[in-house]
């Protein structure tokens, strides 16, 4: 037979009445299945205690430490000295173009396009051209 | 520091070990769980003026479990999710739990098989038993009804005893 597990459960909150609590007492007494199942849920309890440890050292002072430095960029901004930061999408979207032109630019350059502007004139070639073979008159 | 920021440190900065310990079973690493912290922190401290909840504690894990959700960092420690049978039947005639077993349990075989749990168990006990909230305050943070987390932890906790027995008679054979 299989017990209701919702009676175990309140009886492991706490939240039995008295003399139904007295009565799942006996209970226990007689269902193996019932007994196991509140041993195993002490045990739980009991080990997930080795858990319970407290945040690493340096961490409060790092968390004080965050905590003051964006306070003091709030009083910043409160009294207009200082603008509060774009999001970093619009940052990038708004930035000012690089300067040279687009060949000029480093490979790793974040700015590189792969698509030359309107406009723009490509590099002289370092090495020479190849003659073209002379045209055949007509 | 403004007088906001000494108050807001005030009120939040005695709730740093429940909130770590609910950062550390979200987040991958000890590193990850630091700036969870450090990120869920800034975030209340933003909106320290619109809290008015009774229970500071129970507004700061919920805005780090927020966080560990949307960056998912808590999907990478997602575990494959082992589905109870529907209604608990422990496994015939109960988990049988060696006391001497139990008790050599360290700490690291017990956050193993916390990471073993399906992910509403390991929260609900984390939030539980390990930071100490009420099954209401769990209820509310989770938006459940309070008996289901009340059954989630049951659960979870009838699993992680069976888990440990298991881990012990593995390290126990030759």
């Amino acid at each position: 037979m299989t017990c209701p597990e919702e009676r175990v459960i309140a009886f492991l909150s706490g939240e039995l009445p008295p003399d139904e609590e007295r009565r799942f007492d006996e209970h226990l007494l007689s269902c193996e299945q019932c007994w196991q199942a509140v041993k195993a849920d002490q045990a739980a309890r009991l080990a997930l205690e080795k858990l319970r440890q407290p945040a690493p050292a340096g961490l409060q002072e790092r968390v004080a430490l965050a905590i003051a430095l964006a306070s003091q960029d709030e009083a910043k901004i409160a009294a207009g000295q200082r603008r509060p930061l774009a999001p970093r999408w619009r940052r990038w979207a708004t930035a000012p173009p690089p300067t040279g032109a687009w060949w000029q630019r480093p490979a790793w350059s974040s700015s590189w396009l792969p698509v030359p502007p309107l406009g723009s004139s490509p590099p002289a070639r370092r090495h020479p051209i190849l003659p073209r073979w002379p045209r055949s008159s007509p | 520091m403004d007088d906001q920021g000494r108050a807001f440190l005030e009120a939040a900065l005695p709730h740093l070990d429940a909130v770590y310990r609910v950062a550390r079973h979200a987040a991958r690493d000890h590193h990850h769980a630091e700036d969870l912290v450090q990120e869920t922190y800034l975030r209340a401290f933003a909106a320290f003026d619109s809290h008015r909840g009774p229970s500071t504690r129970a507004w700061l894990v919920t805005i780090c479990l927020n966080l560990a959700r949307s960056d998912g960092r808590r999907r990478a420690r997602r575990v494959v999710e082992t589905a109870m049978p529907e209604p608990y039947e422990p496994e015939a005639p109960g988990v049988s739990v060696p006391e001497k077993a139990m008790a050599n349990i360290d700490r690291a075989e017990v956050s193993r098989a916390l990471a073993q749990l399906p992910d509403e168990q390991r929260l609900a006990i984390v939030l539980m038993d390990l930071t100490g909230h009420s099954a209401s305050e769990v209820a509310e943070m989770l938006g459940c009804p309070r008996n289901t987390v009340l059954s989630r932890v049951y659960r979870g906790r009838q699993r992680l005893t069976s888990l440990l027995v298991q881990e012990d008679m593995n390290r126990d054979m030759p």
